[in-house]
């Protein structure tokens, strides 16, 4: 229901014709498309996509951004308070239920400092309706066959075939890192235009080792603790109307607003068209594990 | 030694559900007679991950639409209306059929002009579409000679002084990024640029420089460091066939596009000399040689797999979630 208003909202709002970037930190659909340029052209694991879903303010060719299969190796809870390499940071809002951000990879190199600027800036957001959200489906799960049970009972199929390999069959390396590294979690992750925030928005799909989509559940683990049920919620992609998990935008021309400020102390500007560099490192705060393309320089 | 190739995946991704219960409302209705699919891969994944050919909401679009840096393969897709049918389907003459179209196309030598018909796959489905609930199982043909393809010499990763950044340049310039063929060949001569063709030039690209011989690459979505990708198996075969050579060297070719592997594009890439028996190429001319290539489960057996997609299809279940 929250999205059918949103997407009616969303209608009715004047698109932003003019540059408020430098003011507010938000973007035009010109700005947006600016910027996936640049992001494209110096990351071509990141492309546009036209998706089924066509919004007239962006061009037909460039809806959305999206980079996919990215490997996802271990659970957020296997990293968080447990690595050196982690710091609270953003304590400012005395708020004593300790929802600061932590900034994950801090060491991340060019990213580092505007990385920490992010994480200043940032405000817990409460999206407290949604962290009542159960996992549906649960109850119905019994009516589900396994699906083992339909292991091959006219028998074998095929002979056995020594032109094979198989996880952790014999080879060089030794057999249980191969598999280990071999099977993985991976997600799509793409980039839409917010026109009510006026902001780009990351939505998230998850598959696991075996390439079967993620439960919300499994996708949650996946989701810094400090996000997932408050900033993180699924609504249908606007693209294709299929949920997803997306980090809610609300905050997001806040932050950029703030380093725009930050670096403006500095001597520096930041240009539009720079925009989703910063954007990209960012979302890695929130979804620490996936291990999408992020480590390029800033320089543009 | 035998070469052991690694398996594929088919990863279905949930558009491609979204889009064939429609196709199956709007158009297909009852009719189980296969239909063409198509689905894409990439090459040199940033971390290692086994190889997945994916199925996209537009996988039953003809042609496909192309994606920046994807190679496109052709598959046959069997949906069935009940999950007695699925039970029942005859996968062993299914599975027979796509083989010998395989052979086909290796034995005429189709697969010079279209080398993407060297890595068939076939889905079979049965779609409940009141529960959202889908189940599937998928095949990659792959030519199983006897003797087996051997290797001479272990398979190594490609090294290039450049770390392959003008040879993935060299393959930019020939084939664009919208539409790289799965197979073409490659000349690294010392001093000089590296050189790319398609298969369909092989006897002009041999004979420009017969002191060096071709590597024949083939796009690999697989990452294994030791092991070549499932479409390098077809290849072998294909090779050995048309051309009557015995040792050749094959590449499989895993580009990466991530940012921060901008200075060795290529440094996963494998280099992999087999060697085929003249024996098993003469078995093939008398019989067709069996085929193997159904996809395994997580416990590494062979049986199909169940995606609910209840959770986000479901309008009962969706108004639950939504706030």
């Amino acid at each position: 229901m929250a999205s059918m208003f949103k997407r009616m909202r969303e209608s009715v709002m004047p698109t932003l014709k003019e540059t408020r970037f430098q003011e507010k930190g938000v973007l035009t659909p010109e700005e947006f498309v600016a910027a996936g340029d640049m992001l494209v052209y110096k990351c071509p694991t990141w492309s546009w996509e036209s998706g089924s879903t066509v919004r007239a303010f962006l061009p037909e060719d460039k809806q959305f951004l999206i980079t996919r299969n990215v490997p996802c190796r271990e659970r957020v809870a296997a990293i968080e308070y447990f690595d050196d390499n982690d710091e609270l940071v953003a304590m400012d809002d005395g708020d004593d239920e300790g929802d600061g951000w932590v900034a994950t990879h801090m060491d991340m190199g060019a990213g580092g400092e505007q990385l920490a600027a992010i994480a200043d800036a940032m405000q817990p957001v409460s999206v407290p309706a949604v962290a009542s959200m159960e996992c549906s489906g649960s109850d119905s799960d019994s009516d589900i066959p396994d699906m083992d049970d339909f292991d091959d009972d006219d028998n074998v199929l095929e002979d056995d075939d020594d032109a094979t390999a198989v996880f952790g069959g014999a080879g060089p390396s030794s057999g249980m890192e191969e598999a280990n590294i071999l099977m993985t979690r991976t997600y799509d992750v793409s980039i839409t235009y917010d026109k009510y925030y006026q902001t780009p928005r990351v939505w998230l799909f998850g598959y696991d080792e075996t390439g079967q989509p993620l439960s919300q559940e499994q996708i949650f683990e996946d989701i810094s603790q400090d996000h997932a049920k408050k900033t993180v919620t699924f609504e249908p992609h606007p693209h294709s109307g299929i949920p997803h998990a997306s980090i809610h935008p609300c905050k997001h021309s806040n932050v950029m607003k703030k380093i725009i400020d930050n670096l403006g102390l500095s001597g520096q500007t930041l240009r539009a068209d720079q925009y989703m560099f910063l954007f990209v490192k960012f979302i890695s705060t929130i979804i620490p594990t996936i291990d999408y393309d992020h480590t390029f320089d800033m320089e543009g | 030694m035998a070469v052991q190739f690694y398996p594929l995946r088919l990863v279905v991704e949930a558009s491609f559900w979204y889009a064939l219960a429609a196709e199956k409302i709007d158009r297909l209705q009852l009719a189980t007679e296969p239909v063409p699919v198509a689905a894409r891969f990439s090459t040199g994944a940033k971390a290692p991950v086994d190889g997945r050919l994916f199925l996209s909401g537009d996988s039953l679009q003809d042609p496909l639409p192309p994606r920046p840096h994807h190679h496109h393969v052709h598959g046959a897709l069997t949906l069935v209306n009940t999950a007695a049918d699925f039970k029942a389907l005859d996968k062993k003459s299914l599975f027979d059929a796509a083989a010998a179209q395989l052979w086909a196309d290796i034995a005429s030598g189709a697969w010079l002009d279209a080398p993407e018909l060297l890595l068939p796959f076939l889905v079979l489905t049965y779609a409940d579409l009141k529960k959202h609930i889908f189940r599937y199982q998928a095949a990659f043909p792959a030519i199983k000679l006897s003797p087996a393809v051997q290797s001479p010499a272990p398979a190594s990763l490609l090294v290039l002084d450049d770390g392959g950044k003008a040879l993935a340049a060299a393959v930019d310039a020939k084939f664009g990024t919208d539409s790289r063929p799965l197979v073409w060949l490659v000349r690294l001569s010392p001093g000089c640029e590296p050189a790319v063709e398609e298969v369909s030039e092989w006897a002009a690209f041999w004979a420009a420089d017969p002191e060096t011989a071709p590597l024949i690459a083939v796009a690999d979505p697989v990452s294994s460091p030791d092991h070549p990708g499932w479409a390098l198996r077809n290849v072998a075969a294909a090779v050995a066939t048309t051309f009557g050579l015995s040792t050749f060297t094959l590449l499989a070719y895993r580009e990466s596009l991530a940012a921060a592997d901008a200075d060795a594009p290529l440094a996963s890439s494998l280099v992999v000399p087999v060697e085929v028996a003249p024996e098993a190429l003469a078995a093939a001319a008398e019989n067709r040689p069996s085929a193997v290539g159904w996809e395994k489960n997580k416990r590494g057996k062979i049986g199909s797999k169940v995606v609910d997609l209840g959770a986000s299809m479901d309008p009962n279940q969706l108004m639950e979630t939504s706030v």
